[in-house]
C-alpha cells in the first residue's frame, strides 16, 4: 500500500489535470471577492453605504466548486489507469485490487482537499484586505470547512467508484461530471420542495383601500409523510447537502451531515473493492 | 526506373528535436521496400508525413509523380492503403463494419468485397465479435484489410509483425508476398526486425537520426553482405599458403579456423591442401548477417 | 464529402452514446410532462377547464425545456462519438485515401449536429405524446412557437460548433469530453447569472405602515442591482450571444427579437466552424 501510495502521489504531482483544476479553483477563489468589492462599490455609489459584502458569503462557497472539478479530476486521474493500461503493473507485480483501489481513493481524497485549500487560500488572501475580516465565529467556519472537506471526500469516493469500475476514462468523465452536477440539482431542487410551508400565513392586502384578510390556508405543494422521509433522506446525502451546508453555514450544519458523508464513503468503497475484485480487466 | 514514392530534403521538427533530417529516399514501383531504423530513428514520422497526417517542416516528396504541395496529392492518396502504428479500426464495431465504415470513407458503391477482403486477411469467421475483443493479431489483420480497402497500388505498413507470434508473421509475410506478386501492389514496410524483413524485401533503406544513411537494393546488399566459407582444418598456415595461391581473401580466426572470402571450389581445395598434409575437417557456408551489416552502417554513421 | 457523411451516418447508426442520449432524451422528455400533470394534480389544479390550461400554457411550459437539456447532451455526445476518431486512431484512414481535412471536419460538423438533432426531436415528441393529452395543447401564439423552435436549431448548431471545435482539436477523448461538459455547465450558469442581472427591478417597492395604520406603497426606490447603460448593453448581447442564454430564454419563451438571436447562433457557428477548421489543417496527427 505504501508503494502504491508513493508512486501515485509521484503520478499527482506530475498531473496537469490536477493543476489546471487547482488553477480553476483558486482563480474563481481570487476573483469572489474582487467581483464582492465591486458590486460594494457600486452600492456606495448609489448611496447605500450601509450595504456591506461580506467575506463569509464568498468563502462558504467553495464546497459547491469544489465537487464538481473534483468529478473532472478524478474520471482524469483514475481512467489513465486503464487507458494507459498501467493498472496492470500494479496487479502484475502482486499488489492486491483492495489496496489499488484504496490507494486510488486516497489520491483523489487528496486532490479534492487540495482544491477546497487552493480555494480557501486564494479568498482569503484576496478578500481579506478588500472585503475585511470573516463574521462567522471561527469555530463554525471551521466546522464548516470541516463539513465541506468531508463532503468533498464522499464524493472523492464516489467518483472513484465509477472510474474503477469503468474502463472507458472518457465515458468515466461524462458519469462523473454528470453524477457531481445531478447531485447539486437534486439539491437545490429538494431544498425548494421542503422548504413549501405546511400552511400559507394569514395574509392582509389592501384592495380598493379596503384591508383584506385572508385567512391561512394548507400549502398543497407541502411535501409530508413517507416522501418527505425520503426527500430529507436524499437532501442529507452528500453532493446535495452541499446546499444544506450554504444555508447552515453562519449557524453551524447539523452533525449529522459529515456522518453521512462517512457513511457514504464506507459503503461506496466497500461496495467498489468487491465489485473490483471480481472485474475481469485487459 | 519508376518511382511510387520520392523524397526530397524532407524534414520533421517537433519544438527541439528533429525526428526527420534532410531525407530522401526513393521507392522504385513494384518493390517490397524495407525501411529499417532503430527505435525513435524516424520510420514512423516519415509515415506520418507522406500519409497527409502531418505536415513537413521543409522538403517535399511526391507520390506517383503528384508532388506534396500540389492539390493533386488529395487524388492520389485515393491509390494508397496504410497502417501507421497501431491498427486503426474503431473498436466498438465488428470487422464487417469496419470494412463497411471505410468502404463508406471511400465510396465504394457495393459491399460485396467485403467477404473476399476478410478472408484475405483470414479473419472470414469473426461474425459478431467487436474488434476491441480481438486478439493483436487479428487487429493488425483488421488493420491491413482496412488498408486494402480502396485497392490500393501502394501500401504502407509500420511495423506489421510487431507483437505478432511466429504463425502470424509468417502470415503476415505470406499475405505482403501475395499482394506483392499478384496485385502488383508496392509495399513500403518499416521494421526493425530485419531478418523478418530480408525475407521480403527487394529494397532496402536504411535510416538513423532522422537521416537517411543508405538505400539500395537487395541484390546490392547481398553484394555487400559478403559471403564467406568457414573451414575448419589441421594446419593454417598450410591453409594460408594454398588460399594465397588461389589468390582469394581470407581471415584466420584461430589455430584450426578460418573465414574464406569467395566461393571456392571444396573438391580443388580439398585436394590443393591434401598435397600440403593438412585435412579439411569441414566446411560451412556463412552470411555476413543483415543484422551486422546494419550495426555497421548505423554504428559508424552516429558517430560522425 | 458525401463519402464521409455516408461512413459517418453508417457508423451513428451503431453508436451506443447515440442511441443512449436519444433514449435519455425521451425519457426526460416525457418525464418533463409527466411531472408537471403531476404537480398540477396535486395542488388541484382543474386541466379539464379550457381557460385553467390556456392560462397557465403548460404545455410550452415544459415542451421548451428541451433547449437546455439538449445542450449539455450534445456535449457529451458530440465529445464522445468524434472523440473516437482519434482514440480509435480512425482518422488516419480518411485523411490516408486523400479526404481533405477540411471536408473530414465538416462531415463531423455535419454529423454531430445530425445526431444532437435527432435527440432534441427524441425529446420534443416525447414530450408531446405525453404532454398533449394531460396538459392540452398550446395556446401562445404559433409565431412565437415557430420562432423559438426554429432559433433552437440554430442554437443546437451552435453549441455543436463549439464542441465540434474542441475535440476535433484535442487529440485526447476524455480531455475533450470533460472541456467540452464542464464548458456546457458552466455556460449555463454563466447564462443563469446574467439572466439573474438582467432581471432585477429597476426599482424596489416596499410597504409602508403610515401613521394612521393604512398600509401603503412605499416611494419607489432605485435598485442598486439593476444594470444601466453601457454594462446592461454588455450583459444583454452576452446573455443573446451565448447558447446558453439563448436556451433560457427559449425556454421561458421570453424573447423578443428572434431574429437577433438567430442571427448571433448562425455567427457563433461561423466563427467556431472557421477557427476550428482552420486549426484542425494544420493540426499534426499521430
Amino acid at each position: 500500500m505504501r508503494n502504491l501510495l508513493s508512486a501515485g502521489f509521484l503520478r499527482l504531482w506530475r498531473s496537469k489535470s490536477l493543476y489546471a483544476t487547482l488553477a480553476i479553483m483558486a482563480a474563481i477563489g481570487a476573483l469572489e471577492p474582487i467581483l464582492g468589492y465591486s458590486a460594494m462599490r457600486d452600492y456606495a455609489a448609489a448611496g447605500m453605504t450601509d450595504a456591506v459584502v461580506s467575506l463569509d458569503s464568498r468563502y462558504f462557497i467553495f464546497p459547491l466548486l469544489s465537487g464538481i472539478l473534483l468529478s473532472a479530476f478524478c474520471a482524469l486521474f483514475v481512467g489513465a489507469e486503464y487507458s494507459d493500461g498501467t493498472i496492470r503493473n500494479k496487479l502484475a507485480v502482486g499488489h492486491s485490487r483492495g489496496t489499488v483501489y484504496l490507494s486510488n481513493l486516497l489520491l483523489c481524497a487528496t486532490a479534492g482537499v487540495l482544491l477546497c485549500l487552493a480555494y480557501i487560500a486564494a479568498v482569503l488572501a484576496v478578500g481579506f484586505p478588500l472585503l475585511g475580516a470573516m463574521h462567522t465565529p471561527f469555530p463554525t467556519v471551521l466546522w464548516y470547512t470541516f463539513c465541506a472537506v468531508v463532503m468533498t471526500s464522499a464524493l472523492a469516493a464516489l467518483f472513484t467508484l465509477i472510474a474503477m469500475l469503468c474502463q472507458n476514462r472518457a465515458v468515466t468523465a461524462v458519469a462523473c461530471i454528470t453524477l457531481a452536477y445531478f447531485l447539486l440539482f437534486l439539491g437545490i431542487y429538494l431544498n425548494s420542495r421542503l422548504s413549501e410551508p405546511e400552511m400559507y400565513p394569514e395574509q392582509q392586502y389592501v384592495q380598493d383601500g379596503q384591508i383584506v384578510t385572508e385567512e391561512a390556508r394548507p400549502n398543497p405543494n407541502h411535501v409530508q409523510g413517507v416522501k418527505r422521509t425520503v426527500y430529507q433522506f436524499l437532501y442529507d446525502l452528500p453532493g446535495c447537502h452541499v446546499v444544506q451546508l450554504a444555508f447552515t453555514a453562519d449557524t453551524g450544519a447539523p452533525p449529522r451531515l459529515p456522518l453521512y458523508s462517512l457513511a457514504v464513503i464506507a459503503l461506496s468503497t466497500g461496495a467498489g473493492t468487491a465489485l473490483f475484485r471480481r472485474k475481469d480487466l485487459k | 526506373m519508376e518511382y511510387v514514392l520520392v523524397t526530397q530534403g524532407l524534414s520533421k521538427r517537433y519544438k527541439d528535436f528533429k525526428a526527420l533530417d534532410n531525407l530522401s529516399m526513393h521507392v522504385p514501383k513494384g518493390s517490397i521496400y524495407g525501411f529499417v531504423g532503430r527505435n525513435g530513428a524516424g520510420k514512423t514520422t516519415l509515415i506520418r508525413l507522406i500519409c497527409g497526417l502531418q505536415a513537413p517542416t521543409s522538403g517535399t516528396y511526391a507520390l506517383y509523380g503528384a508532388d506534396s504541395s500540389e492539390k493533386d496529392i488529395a487524388k492520389v492518396r485515393r491509390r494508397m492503403g496504410a497502417v501507421v502504428e497501431t491498427p486503426s479500426i474503431y473498436l466498438d464495431l465488428t470487422a464487417e463494419d469496419n470494412l463497411k465504415e471505410q468502404f463508406r470513407v471511400l465510396g465504394v458503391p457495393s459491399d460485396d468485397g467485403i467477404p473476399e477482403l476478410l478472408k484475405l486477411v483470414g479473419l472470414e469467421d469473426t461474425g459478431k465479435k467487436k474488434a476491441r475483443n480481438f486478439s493483436l493479431g487479428m487487429k493488425q489483420r483488421l488493420g491491413i484489410a482496412v488498408a486494402l480497402a480502396g485497392d490500393p497500388d501502394f501500401l504502407v505498413l509500420d511495423e506489421p509483425v510487431n507483437g505478432l507470434d511466429p504463425q502470424g508473421i509468417i502470415e503476415i509475410r505470406e499475405l505482403i508476398l501475395k499482394l506483392n506478386r499478384e496485385r502488383r501492389i508496392t509495399v513500403l514496410i518499416s521494421s526493425h526486425i530485419l531478418d523478418e524483413l530480408s525475407k521480403l524485401a527487394t529494397h532496402y533503406g536504411f535510416i538513423d537520426s532522422g537521416r537517411m544513411v543508405k538505400e539500395l537494393s537487395a541484390r546490392e546488399l547481398e553484394n555487400a553482405c559478403r559471403k564467406c566459407l568457414r573451414v575448419e582444418v589441421t594446419d593454417t598456415r598450410a591453409l594460408a599458403r594454398v588460399l594465397d595461391g588461389m589468390g582469394v581473401d581470407y581471415k584466420i580466426l584461430d589455430d584450426g579456423q578460418a573465414d574464406v572470402y569467395a566461393q571456392v571450389n571444396i573438391s580443388q581445395l580439398s585436394r590443393a591442401l591434401d598435397a600440403e598434409g593438412c585435412e579439411l575437417l569441414s566446411a560451412q557456408e556463412r552470411d555476413e548477417s543483415l543484422e551486422s551489416y546494419f550495426v555497421n552502417l548505423v554504428g559508424g554513421a552516429s558517430h560522425d | 464529402m458525401t463519402k464521409l457523411l455516408n461512413a459517418n451516418f453508417l457508423r451513428l447508426w451503431k453508436n451506443k452514446a447515440f442511441w443512449a442520449s436519444a433514449a435519455v432524451c425521451v425519457v426526460l422528455g416525457a418525464l418533463a410532462a409527466l411531472g408537471e400533470f403531476r404537480f398540477q394534480v396535486s395542488v388541484g389544479a382543474d386541466l379539464s377547464v379550457p381557460e385553467v390550461a390556456q392560462y397557465k400554457a403548460l404545455l410550452e411550459k415544459q415542451f421548451f425545456s428541451y433547449t437546455t437539456v439538449t445542450g449539455i447532451l450534445a456535449a457529451a455526445l458530440v465529445s464522445l462519438f468524434l472523440g473516437t476518431e482519434y482514440s480509435d486512431g480512425a482518422i488516419r484512414n480518411k485523411i490516408v485515401v486523400g479526404h481533405s481535412r477540411l471536408s473530414i471536419y465538416f462531415a463531423n460538423l455535419i454529423v454531430g449536429f445530425a445526431a444532437s438533432l435527432m435527440c432534441m426531436a427524441g425529446y420534443m415528441l416525447a414530450c408531446l405524446a405525453v404532454g398533449a393529452p394531460l396538459l392540452g395543447w398550446f395556446t401562445k401564439p404559433a409565431a412565437l412557437l415557430l420562432s423559438a423552435i426554429g432559433g433552437s436549431v440554430l442554437m443546437l448548431a451552435a453549441f455543436c460548433a463549439i464542441f465540434t471545435f474542441v475535440t476535433m482539436n484535442c487529440s485526447k477523448k476524455s480531455t475533450s469530453t470533460v472541456i467540452c461538459l464542464l464548458g456546457a455547465f458552466v455556460l449555463l450558469f454563466a447564462a443563469v447569472y446574467l439572466n439573474g442581472r438582467l432581471d432585477a427591478p429597476e426599482f424596489i417597492t416596499g410597504y409602508e405602515m403610515s401613521v394612521n395604520g393604512q398600509i401603503m406603497d412605499s416611494v419607489p426606490e432605485p435598485n442598486p442591482d439593476y444594470l444601466t447603460g453601457t454594462k446592461r448593453e454588455v450583459y444583454q448581447f452576452l446573455y443573446d450571444l451565448l447558447p446558453t442564454g439563448q436556451s433560457l430564454q427559449y425556454t421561458m419563451l421570453n424573447f423578443t427579437n428572434p431574429a437577433r438571436l438567430m442571427g448571433l447562433a448562425a455567427a457563433v457557428c461561423a466563427v467556431f466552424s472557421a477557427a476550428g477548421a482552420a486549426l484542425f489543417r494544420r493540426k499534426d496527427l499521430k
